[in-house]
């Protein structure tokens, strides 16, 4: 009996082993990579797999990052039978459809690691290029319509041969990109954090024994697999239905509908993407490990947020929709923008377990609307592209404002310093601020979005833009207002503004040209007529609210810098809400 | 009048104020403890100065150098006692410091709420100016909205000013002017401006260590000048300041820049264990320092602490070189338990003082690294801390055995061997990030361990990590003490100017060099040290152009010639090779020049053992049974009590030394002798 115990003990050691190897994985990646995108904002992910495909440890800043390895294996030694793997070698793929991607920016390695001339699991890492080919630059834009016109795609192919850099392949991949040099180095840096993780993962396989390893791993996803069951036994039983939309497929203006039934049987946790729409003419389909991702975030975000990220806990969740829709798309289906889907994934999942955890959920939120700026840079005559994305805001809990300004569900890289941007890009920030007003009103407010103001100083200036709850705003719950919209301008406050639309690309702009974001903000939760009439006036004080909005929205009346009790109780009883909490 | 023979280092906690003096020409020290006076730490401070002197009849006229630790900066933040503070900055730009870097607190628990800025957004005041780097006009700062902020703040009786402006690393005249205007309109506040605090680019975290150090400002000056006035009184010199850096500077500098001390609580200690080990020469070492409930680990390499530049306070960033210490929430009070999968936890929750490990017998009754230890019979059965708090090593079976051992279905000594390991893969953890992550290898250093558990489980860490040798210093007191003692006088300077390599002469580095040399030295001036004293390292944050991960290489002084700038070039590469594995001849760019002014103006006490030492086996206090997993069971192990261990003692393990604020465990097969420093050296292999 004390045996398999021990054992126990020994398993967690290796736990924190292979934890251990992926954190100095991620540190080795994001230290040594080129762009902003990987350094600054952190796109990245790195992870450890058994020789069957269980993904056993896991680094992600971005939970659609959760799944987006998991068919890597499969899909490598399909290719590449694992008897004809050689030690030194690495795959490169970035293909939804064979490599086990879920959009081409991001390139994956992998590298198998060996044992006494053995396979015994492989280790991977992903990471955001900022630019893979395609119509646009910055290689993601929500009008594309097929993925051939999304960049390169990168079948499962040798990029190190036992050890030797294949140029023919990296040559291929550098004449794709609009950003050859910074490719090159964010390869070198991929390359490298898979040594790292092979070096340290033969290490522990060496101390502690093949065997030891192998069942301590199995016992590892076991145990994920069982504490996710414990967790998931809590919630009532019963099936829950939702229903939200997209506001446009990219390419035309139409909604799009997307709805989900999750069933909650004892410890198993279905969600059926049955009735959303088919897969869409535009960029923002999901491949199916995408939409696994966004699942897989709920979860942990509404049980236990310490989950253990490894296959034991997907065992648990079942994941269906029907092949060729827009949450489990076909070749050639554009994909390039399915993380704009998968936040409101986030709110659609999160809306359909609102009455039966309504402690555990937030109110709908804000995604995040990026940018992507590319043209001549004029100091060098070079060309440049600048990909970023700004963040949103997330909705109000039964007892939280929402947060302002942040990224939300399964986004969450981080925003590029003013005086970065301005360095490397001939580009500069004019305005980065909230916005008054829009976080959805409730007994808790929504998050505020935020503005940014960018002027954009190149040669043949491009913009490609992209954001969703520009029409469809972030829905409320119990009561709580819907957020407020976004939306992109050109020439802001100026006599010829013009409104862009939310995905737009290849949009020319002259030198001195200002673009404003306006990002979308979170939705309140319960009734903002109920909400502390203190609460509204510090958020006056602070300009989160303005004296109209406080009336408008809040019934609450200000007078000289305080509640003018009075007047806000007749207008609360005017409009039917309570005054009490 | 006597001659000037004693240090006196005072060093302030949460409960108790600490000092040591220390006769410099043999070494001998006196400890005094008193409890500390939150509400104005200095009272304390005095009140412990006169009473160490009393009682070793010692003249305050005698004592040569005060050397000062204090974490009143650090608790006025975690306790939110700060000045009220409001921020004038760039016009559009006021949500900086809230919108933050747009992350959310964490990727999964949305609950977890975002900190609360340091500044409430209506104290954030804009001022129309602009620096721009290429291609537009810079705007002059708009002079005439300033008296009505000023007004603003004279009504929100604000004691403290931030002034940041976009690209003032680049350009510091619009905050100089703003600074002016505001010091002259406002005199009473506290002002400083992000230039001064670290002219560093990346706004958000300029922006926020400027707010830190502002918010800071006015608690730490008052409270240095009651210091000053106390020690004034007394008699004795001024205090010098210990700082995050690892060195010391005068009240003035500490009071003008109190975020540089908000991380110098583990700074003297780790700076007294550079000392030590350095005279042991052992100058590489991993300092290992286990606390009730946390862990401080830090690498040192060549007598340097590694300094790391940025680190979040209450969930802001402050951006200034320190003590690259890193801390992890697992110590001897961290509490085990068993999670719904059946896995074994070691902290982060700590069952501190009240109640205490279940051995305490205080009613706490989850079971602690403390109560393993007493399981294992590693530490005292009855009493710990010298004898002063007894214990029931019962209760500490009963704690295991209902939470750990028959849930996990272990037995008893299983399960407290259980808790040592998953504790010693927490360690092994913090302290990769120093080594490996950092591109160290700890084969190649010593362990240093201190604190009340660091020798109770350095020995298995050790061996785990490939580290051959431990040293165990004397007590984790002297350490403090001696690290006040022997800091240098120190800051650091730092100036973004980016400059690609391939397109600048050694004209221009020499430039920047001066400009920063010049800051450095005024500094040596205002601090009154002599120029013979004077000591200035260079070094410059350089990276591939297209990276925005900097690397810091060292730069020799002087004047720079077009060959050292390709010297520059190779030492970045080795170091990139270094770090990340690999380099290329890709162009690079300068970033970061910096300089670290630096002055030694105290000299250490000379060791003299104290006291004649018995026979080696004199020094058993006892046998007692011991559990070490890899003899499979308890073997007779003999007890030592350390006072009486005398240099040149050498010790067979298994072995336990005792002493009253720590016990050293040395398994089965490992050596351990006692150096003419004091210190145990444990040998592995």
């Amino acid at each position: 009996m004390t045996k398999t115990t021990i054992d126990q003990i020994t398993t967690e050691v290796i736990s924190h082993r292979f934890a251990a190897t992926a954190d100095e994985m991620m540190a080795t990646l994001v230290k040594t990579s080129y762009s902003p995108n990987i350094k600054e904002r952190r796109d990245c992910s790195v992870a450890i797999f058994d020789t069957s495909g269980n993904m056993v440890a896991l680094s992600a800043i971005a939970p659609l990052h959760l799944s987006s390895l998991l068919g890597m294996v499969k899909n490598i030694t399909e290719r590449h039978p694992i008897e004809s793997l050689k030690p030194g070698d690495a795959f490169l793929t970035n293909d939804p459809y064979v490599g086990g991607g879920s959009h081409l920016p991001d390139l994956t390695l992998m590298n198998p690691v060996f044992v006494e001339n053995q396979v015994v699991g492989f280790v991977a890492n992903l990471a955001h290029h900022s630019d893979i080919g395609g119509k646009v630059a910055g290689s993601e834009s929500a009008d594309c319509t097929s993925i051939f016109q999304e960049g390169l795609r990168v079948p499962p192919v040798k990029l190190l041969n036992e050890g030797d850099l294949v140029k023919d392949v990296l040559d291929i991949v550098l004449l794709n990109s609009r950003t050859p040099h910074q490719r090159e180095g964010d390869l070198k840096a991929q390359i490298a954090t898979n040594a790292t993780g092979v070096r340290r993962v033969k290490e522990t396989f060496q101390n502690f024994g093949i065997k030891t390893v192998q069942s301590a791993l199995s016992s590892l996803l076991d145990y994920a697999e069982a504490r996710a069951r414990a967790e998931i036994s809590k919630l009532p039983d019963g099936e829950y239905h939702n229903e939200d939309f997209l506001d446009n497929d990219g390419v035309e203006d139409k909604l799009i509908p997307l709805k989900v039934a999750v069933t909650i049987a004892g410890d198993e946790i279905h969600f059926d993407f049955t009735g959303s729409a088919d897969q869409i003419a535009g960029a923002r389909n999901m491949p199916l490990i995408a939409t696994q991702a966004g699942v897989y975030y709920v979860v942990k975000a509404i049980t236990d947020p310490t989950l253990p990220p490894n296959s034991g806990y997907f065992r648990a969740i079942k994941v269906t929709a029907p092949e060729g829709s827009i949450f489990n798309c076909r070749a050639p289906a554009a994909v390039g923008d399915r993380g704009a889907t998968g936040n409101i994934l986030g709110d659609l999942l999160m809306g359909a377990l609102a009455d039966v955890m309504p402690e555990r959920v937030m109110a709908g939120c804000g995604p995040l609307h990026g940018l992507i700026f590319s043209g001549i840079d004029p100091r060098t005559g070079e060309y440049f592209v600048d990909y970023e994305t700004y963040a949103g805001a997330s909705g109000a809990l039964i007892d939280q404002e929402g947060k302002d300004a942040v990224r939300v569900h399964v986004s969450g890289a981080a925003n590029l310093p003013v005086e970065s941007v301005e360095q490397e890009f001939p580009l500069t920030v004019e305005r980065y601020e909230l916005l008054t007003d829009t976080g959805g009103a409730g007994k808790f407010r929504g998050g505020l979005g935020t503005r940014r103001d960018v002027c954009i100083l190149a040669q043949s200036g491009k913009l490609a833009g992209r954001g969703l709850r520009e029409t469809v705003a972030a829905p409320g719950l119990f009561g709580g207002a819907k957020g407020h919209v976004g939306s992109f301008f050109l020439h802001p406050d100026s006599n010829h503004e013009v409104k862009l639309p939310g995905s737009f690309s290849e949009y020319p702009v002259d030198s001195g040209s200002i673009v404003r974001v306006e990002t979308p903000s979170g939705a309140g939760y319960g009734d903002p007529l109920s909400r502390e009439p203190a609460k509204v006036l510090d958020d006056v004080i602070n300009g989160k609210v303005s004296s109209a909005g406080a009336e408008a929205d809040y019934g609450v009346v200000l007078k000289d810098h305080s509640v003018d009790e009075n007047l806000t109780r007749e207008l609360r009883d005017q409009r039917g809400g309570g005054y009490e909490q | 009048m006597s001659n000037k023979n004693y240090v006196l280092g005072v060093d302030v906690g949460g409960t108790f104020t600490d000092l040591a003096l220390v006769r410099l020409d043999d070494g001998s020290t006196i400890y005094h403890k008193t409890p500390s006076t939150p509400h104005d730490p200095s009272e304390a401070v005095a009140r412990g100065i006169k009473e160490l002197l009393e009682n070793s009849a010692v003249p305050a006229s005698a004592i040569k150098y005060f050397g000062h630790g204090t974490t009143v900066a650090t608790n006025a933040l975690i306790v939110g006692k700060v000045a009220k503070t409001a921020l004038i900055t760039t016009d559009g730009f006021r949500d900086i410091l809230e919108i933050r870097r747009q992350r959310q607190p964490h990727n999964y628990d949305i609950r977890m709420a975002k900190p609360t800025p340091p500044v409430p957004r209506h104290l954030r005041l804009e001022v129309r100016e602009r620096t721009y780097l290429f291609g537009r006009e810079n705007i002059a700062p708009d002079e005439t909205v300033i008296s009505s902020h000023v007004d603003l703040l004279k009504a929100e009786s604000v004691d403290s000013v931030a002034i940041c402006f976009l690209h003032a690393y680049h350009n510091s005249a619009h905050e100089e002017r703003i600074a002016d205007l505001v010091r002259a309109a406002f005199p009473e506040v506290f002002v400083c401006a992000s230039h001064e605090v670290m002219a560093e680019f990346r706004e958000y975290e300029r922006i926020s260590t400027t707010v830190l150090n502002a918010s800071l400002g006015p608690v730490m000056i008052s409270y240095l000048s009651n210091l000053e006035a106390s020690a004034k009184s007394i008699g004795v010199v001024a205090p010098k300041i210990l700082q995050s850096n690892g060195g010391v500077a005068s009240p003035r500098e500490a009071g003008n820049n109190p975020v540089r001390t908000l991380a110098s609580g583990p700074a003297a200690g780790v700076t007294g264990a550079a000392h030590l080990s350095t005279n042991a020469n052992f100058p590489d070492i991993i300092t290992f320092d286990v606390g009730g409930t946390s862990t401080d680990v830090c690498l040192i390499q060549n007598g340097e602490a590694l300094i790391a530049r940025e680190r979040e306070f209450n969930g802001y960033p402050v951006r200034f070189p320190m003590t690259d210490v890193h801390s992890v929430g697992a110590g001897g009070g961290s509490i085990a338990w068993v999670d719904s999968g059946g896995f074994l936890h070691v902290g982060p929750r700590s069952a501190g003082a009240d109640p205490g490990p279940a051995c305490y017998g205080l009613g706490g009754d989850e079971p602690t690294v403390t109560d393993a230890n007493v399981v294992l019979g590693r530490l005292r059965q009855d009493a710990l801390l010298g004898g002063r708090m007894p214990i029931e090593a019962a209760l500490a079976r009963n704690a295991i055995e209902k939470r750990i051992a028959r849930p996990m279905g272990l037995n008893i000594e299983e399960a407290a061997e259980g808790i040592l390991t998953i504790l010693n893969e927490n360690m092994m953890q913090a302290i990769r990030v120093i080594s490996v992550e950092q591109g160290f290898d700890p084969r190649n250093f010593a362990l240093s361990a201190f604190g009340g558990a660091g020798p109770l489980l350095a020995a298995r860490l050790a061996g785990e990590l490939g580290i051959s040798t431990i040293l165990v210093p004397e007590g984790p007191g002297l350490l403090c003490a001696l690290g006040l003692l022997v800091a240098d006088v120190r800051s650091d300077f730092s100036l973004t100017k980016i400059l690609n390599l391939t397109e600048i002469d050694c004209d221009t580095v020499n430039k920047a060099f001066n400009e920063i040399e010049m800051e450095t030295n005024q500094w040596f001036d205002k601090e009154g040290i002599d120029s013979e004293l004077r000591r200035i390292n260079r070094a410059v944050d350089m990276r591939y152009v297209g990276q925005s991960h900097e690397l810091t290489v060292q730069v020799p002084n002087g004047k720079l010639t077009a060959a050292s700038l390709e010297e520059l070039a190779d030492s970045f590469r080795l170091e990139h090779e270094r770090v990340y594995g690999y380099a290329t001849n890709a162009p690079l760019q300068l970033v970061t020049f910096r300089s670290v002014a630096k002055a030694s103006i105290t000299s250490p006490p000379e060791y003299l053992p104290s006291k004649e030492k018995s026979k080696t086996e004199e020094a058993i206090i006892e046998v007692r049974p011991v559990y070490f997993g890899s003899t499979g069971g308890f073997v007779d192990c003999p007890v030592y009590d350390r006072t009486k261990l005398a240099p040149g003692s050498v010790l067979n393990g298994p072995a336990i030394v005792e002493q009253m604020d720590t016990t050293t465990v040395l398994p089965p097969e490992l050596k351990l002798s006692c150096d003419q420093n004091g210190n145990l050296v444990i040998t592995i292999g």
